[in-house]
């Protein structure tokens, strides 16, 4: 008999969380071991609030001279790079730095190093990283015979692995940004990656997202929500799509049609999710 | 001593933590790893992300290791599952190791036959007798060795040995170490339950769980954290007493699920000291599967002070001192100044701890730097790696003398013979 067990652990900030569903209860407590062990080996990796990571020596030394980076980490900046130029920089892992120029990031494929085009700029994974982490786990999930799964990074980023035991999708609840005892809408997710990125969430003054195109802090009080294939194209594409602004994030979405992409956009003060892009 | 600051106590050391290998004029050096599981895939990648190093070949008799270690050995680097082929047709200059550990000393050995230099994971050996026939054979063949004792290249720990030098902390009286974690230490395994295939898989993929194949917490735990202790007393202990059992991981596993231990190191006080009788310290270690409130951390107590470390934070605790009081007062004259209400202190039961002063070091990867500093040495030949040979031994007889205790319920003596070789 298949049972869904949840898991639950501390990692980047914030709760992660794993509903993982089998027959055998000490094979899911293995399962969910392994994937607690690879969130945080990639924290490790990842964060650039820990001086020991390989992002963290990107930043103290790329401006000095080209830093070799593992295959790994190596994908992940490439990938950020492509989701920058199809996003117009409205993805950008280098927001946070002073430079207005276009390519900040130098990217030497033969010898998978990285070089900063000027002093101020930093790498920041905030806007992909947990997503990023999901599709890892989702791997480990995957490798290990678990069909039906839910992992979930604070609640901002999902994955789902089929559906739930019984045939069911899982369903995730959304919330008005301003408004936390509201539910504006429901979403059934199978096999695929859901993020939503809201600008400031309920009592906080100022955003901490920031306009990579104007280095301004974003005002308009809203959220954007993404369901796509894996959890990092979904991250990726919440983070564009909030920063870019409703309209322009209309424009991008045609522009770039997925059959696999839904977009859905939450206003302040706002009583059903407003689809962009995908029926719900 | 002067007024430490409350800001932090800063490095006085102006050497990086990690050797810097001059590789823009050299060929790179060619690097191959034998074991691409979960440690040596770190060690993988570590290694493809140093210019210094080129890898050639990488080794795994377990495929699904060995196809992910492919991803990150690079193009260039060849996949073999017999060990034995790769150093012959890879022809590495340096070999990773990272197996376990009863495969050390066989593997270890053939790498050294083949005329590699070696980077061994650590505990260096499964047992003392094999330890000790592999330190001969790297002092004969003048190989560089190096065992995977990465917090050798840590600076934070470096700086804590240098404040115990200097006499911060005074002398030190005992060590408190542990290592507790929440873990029940088992493996997925990719194959359902009744899979003719799985019971093989599962005892190679949890060789840690079984005694044929590991030294259980002390080798993969405990060894980290006494050879700290080696380091800054700068010897090895005299004997250990150990309790251990299978107390709550009753799931067929072989190896302790808890530990305890103390061992006497006995201490010869520098000849300007007036009393020259040597003094013992005990060290407490302990470390436990079900509970992960103490962490892992390595606590020096001294005279004057304590030290708090762990691989990404290190604190120095003073010890409150008899210090005049001041309590105010027109000139400083009277004795005491009272205003008639007793002078409140705080209540907190860990008042008297102080605040720390913290280690202001930025910690780097000590994985990668450790792996840097093992091709430094090899590039400049220099057989006095961060953790040597004699280094790699005496930390695995430290570690095995206290599972001997607790296996037999007796106090094991540090052997013997492995005094001569570090002049005792």
């Amino acid at each position: 008999m298949s049972f869904t067990r949840r898991y639950s652990w501390p990692a980047m900030g914030s709760r992660f969380e794993a509903f993982l569903t089998h027959t055998d209860s000490d094979h899911l407590d293995a399962v969910a071991a392994a994937i607690e062990d690879e969130v945080h080996r990639l924290e490790s990796v990842l964060s650039r609030f820990d001086a020991a990571s390989e992002i963290s020596r990107l930043n103290r030394g790329a401006f000095e001279h080209p830093i070799r980076l593992d295959q790994e980490v190596w994908e992940l900046l490439t990938s950020c790079e492509r989701y920058r130029l199809e996003t117009r920089g409205y993805f950008d892992v280098t927001a946070t730095a002073a430079s207005q120029s276009e390519y900040k990031l130098i990217l030497d494929l033969p010898n998978r190093t990285v070089r900063f085009a000027d002093e101020s700029v930093k790498v920041d994974l905030g806007g992909i990283g947990k997503g990023y982490a999901l599709d890892r786990a989702a791997d480990i999930v995957r490798r290990f015979g678990i069909v039906s799964a839910l992992l979930n990074a604070g609640t901002s980023s999902l994955l789902a692995i089929g559906g739930r035991h019984d045939g069911t999708p899982w369903t995730v609840d959304v919330r008005d940004p301003a408004d936390e005892n509201s539910v504006v809408g429901q979403i059934e997710l199978a096999d695929a990656g859901f993020s939503c990125s809201a600008v400031r969430y309920p009592g906080q003054a100022i955003s901490d997202v920031i306009d990579p195109t104007t280095h301004h802090a974003l005002r308009d009080q809203s959220s954007c929500l993404v369901i796509a294939s894996t959890a990092t194209e979904a991250e990726a594409l919440s983070t564009a799509l909030l920063a870019m602004g409703r309209d322009r994030a209309i424009h991008y979405l045609q522009e770039h049609r997925r059959p696999s992409t839904r977009a859905g956009w939450v206003c302040s003060e706002a009583k059903v999710i407003d689809w962009l892009m995908g029926t719900p | 001593m002067n007024e430490v600051t409350r800001r932090g106590f800063l490095a006085v050391s102006a050497l990086s933590a990690a050797a810097t290998i001059a590789a823009a004029e050299q060929e790179p050096m060619r690097v191959a790893v034998i074991g691409t599981g979960a440690r040596g895939s770190d060690l993988l990648r570590a290694l493809s992300t140093i210019e210094a190093a080129e890898i050639v070949g990488i080794c795994d008799d377990y495929p699904p290791h060995l196809q992910q270690g492919a991803k990150y050995a690079g193009a260039a680097a060849k996949s073999f599952a017999d060990y034995r082929q790769m150093l012959e047709k890879a022809k590495p200059q340096a070999v990773v190791v990272a197996v376990p550990l009863h495969l050390h000393y066989p593997i270890a050995k053939d790498c050294l036959d083949a005329g590699c230099d070696l980077f061994l994971e650590k505990t260096m050996c499964y047992t003392i007798d094999e330890a000790k026939k592999l330190a001969k054979q790297i002092k004969d063949g003048k190989r560089i060795f190096q065992v995977g004792l990465q917090r050798r290249a840590n600076p934070i720990y470096k700086q804590a040995q240098a404040m115990i030098e200097t006499g911060m902390i005074g002398r030190v009286t005992a060590v408190k170490a542990q290592w507790h974690r929440q873990n029940a230490w088992r493996r997925p395994i990719p194959k359902p339950m009744d899979d003719p295939d799985w019971a093989a898989l599962e005892k190679r993929l949890n060789w840690r769980l079984y005694r044929a194949s590991s030294g259980g917490l002390m080798a993969e735990l405990g060894s980290h954290q006494l050879d700290v202790v080696n380091w800054f007393l700068g010897t090895s202990p005299k004997r250990v007493v150990a309790m251990g059992g299978i107390d709550y991981w009753r799931d067929g596993r072989e190896v302790l699920d808890n530990i305890f231990c103390v061992y006497d190191y006995e201490i010869q006080p520098p000849a300007k000291e007036k009393s020259a009788k040597p003094y013992t310290v005990r060290v407490s270690y302990s470390s436990i599967c079900n509970n992960a409130y103490e962490g892992a951390a390595e606590l020096i107590l001294g005279t004057k002070g304590s030290l708090y470390l762990t691989s990404s934070k290190g604190l120095f605790f003073q010890e409150p001192a008899a210090d005049v009081v001041n309590w105010g007062g027109a000139d400083g004259a009277a004795a005491v100044v009272t205003a008639g209400k007793t002078l409140k202190l705080s209540n907190d039961p860990w008042a008297h701890r102080g605040k720390p002063v913290e280690i202001d070091i930025e910690a780097g990867n000590d994985t990668r730097d450790e792996l840097v500093s093992f091709l430094d040495h090899v590039r400049r030949r220099d057989p006095e790696t961060i953790a040597d040979a004699q280094t790699g031994l005496i930390d695995c007889a430290t570690v095995l003398i206290a599972n001997q205790s607790a296996e037999t319920g007796k106090t094991v003596e540090f052997p013997n013979e492995l005094n001569s070789m570090i002049g005792r």
